[in-house]
């Protein structure tokens, strides 16, 4: 089963959420996709352009890095993390082109399915992506009667008609 | 003797009256509900076939240069439950558009989604305005 958090986030309240993720977990951030079968760290969860910069990253803890495992797409020409049997958390920014801003989530399986059984993820793992988590959901606050979280710049400015908070569909979340 | 008669008779009403009726053993219905396996009863992700056929929807999205995100969720209000997750969605790398939709589900011997796949697809289909693709594992 999985476990998730939807939210908003402006460039800005995803910066509040790295320095906060720093200062309490232990955590890497790493391209969804590699060139090679070795995962590619980023520095940061910058998105360098809006439109041009794949938006997913994967948050690991230090110590799983040898435990990620990438799969190929050959159609596609490059190696993806598997995150459905790595110890990591998907970590999906949020889009934002000036006027609209489209949900972003974390999202993590704690248990994964091999040959017809279920293959439970390292406790320590799940740990630490409880902890990320909470982080997370402490650092940002919950729309009332919604299951979305929103940071404070994100709602800044969609209260004030700046920006336009988009779920899936093409309505806009908030009147 | 008539005397003797008419205090037996008394006697005998005032106690069957009095004793308590034992009620008939009928099976309590809750109990019994409640210890049927409910139809769904894996959860949200199902079972291991299920988390299967969805692996294989996600990773023909990839194929096709799509980023797969499993158990998207969907907001339903007025459906027959309020959210919803939809097992597999395909979406823009770069913009988090969602280009596709997929349920993995049951379907019955006629080949058709069972019941409660069913009310899923309706639900997603009235708030997204578009009916996800339906995968069944038990082909």
């Amino acid at each position: 089963m999985g476990h998730q958090v939807n939210f908003f986030l402006m460039p800005e309240d995803t910066r509040i959420l790295e320095k906060r993720l720093r200062e309490e977990c232990p955590v890497v951030f790493l391209d969804g996709e590699s060139r090679d079968s070795a995962p590619v760290q980023l520095p940061d969860l910058e998105v360098a352009e809006f439109g041009k910069t794949r938006l997913r990253v994967i948050l690991v803890q230090p110590e799983d890095l040898k435990s990620v495992i990438l799969r190929y797409i050959p159609q596609q020409g490059h190696w993806s993390v598997d995150s459905d049997r790595s110890p990591v958390i998907e970590l999906d920014r949020c889009y934002y082109d000036g006027e609209i801003l489209r949900r972003g989530r974390l999202y993590y399986q704690r248990q994964f399915a091999e040959h017809g059984a279920w293959v439970e993820k390292p406790a320590a793992f799940q740990a630490w992506a409880k902890r990320v988590f909470s982080v997370t959901r402490k650092t940002i606050q919950k729309l009332p009667d919604r299951p979305y979280y929103v940071g404070p710049h994100a709602l800044a400015e969609q209260r004030q008609g700046h920006v336009k908070l988009m779920a899936s569909t093409n309505k806009p979340l908030l009147p | 003797m008539k005397e003797l008669l008419a205090v037996s008779l008394l006697l005998w009403c005032g106690l069957s009256l009095a004793a308590p009726r034992v009620p008939k053993a009928v099976p309590n219905k809750a109990t019994v509900q409640s210890v049927k396996t409910p139809p769904n009863h894996k959860g949200r992700t199902g079972g291991p076939e299920h988390q299967a056929e969805a692996k294989e929807v996600a990773q023909e999205g990839e194929a096709r240069g799509l980023q797969p995100q499993t158990e998207h969720m969907v907001e339903t209000p007025g459906g027959y439950k309020s959210k919803r997750f939809v097992d597999v969605v395909g979406t823009d790398k770069k913009t988090e558009e969602v280009k596709e939709m997929h349920q993995v589900g049951l379907q019955t011997k006629k080949g058709q989604a069972v019941a409660r796949e069913r009310q899923a697809l309706d639900d997603i289909q009235k708030a997204e305005g578009k009916r996800p693709e339906f995968h069944p594992y038990n082909k």
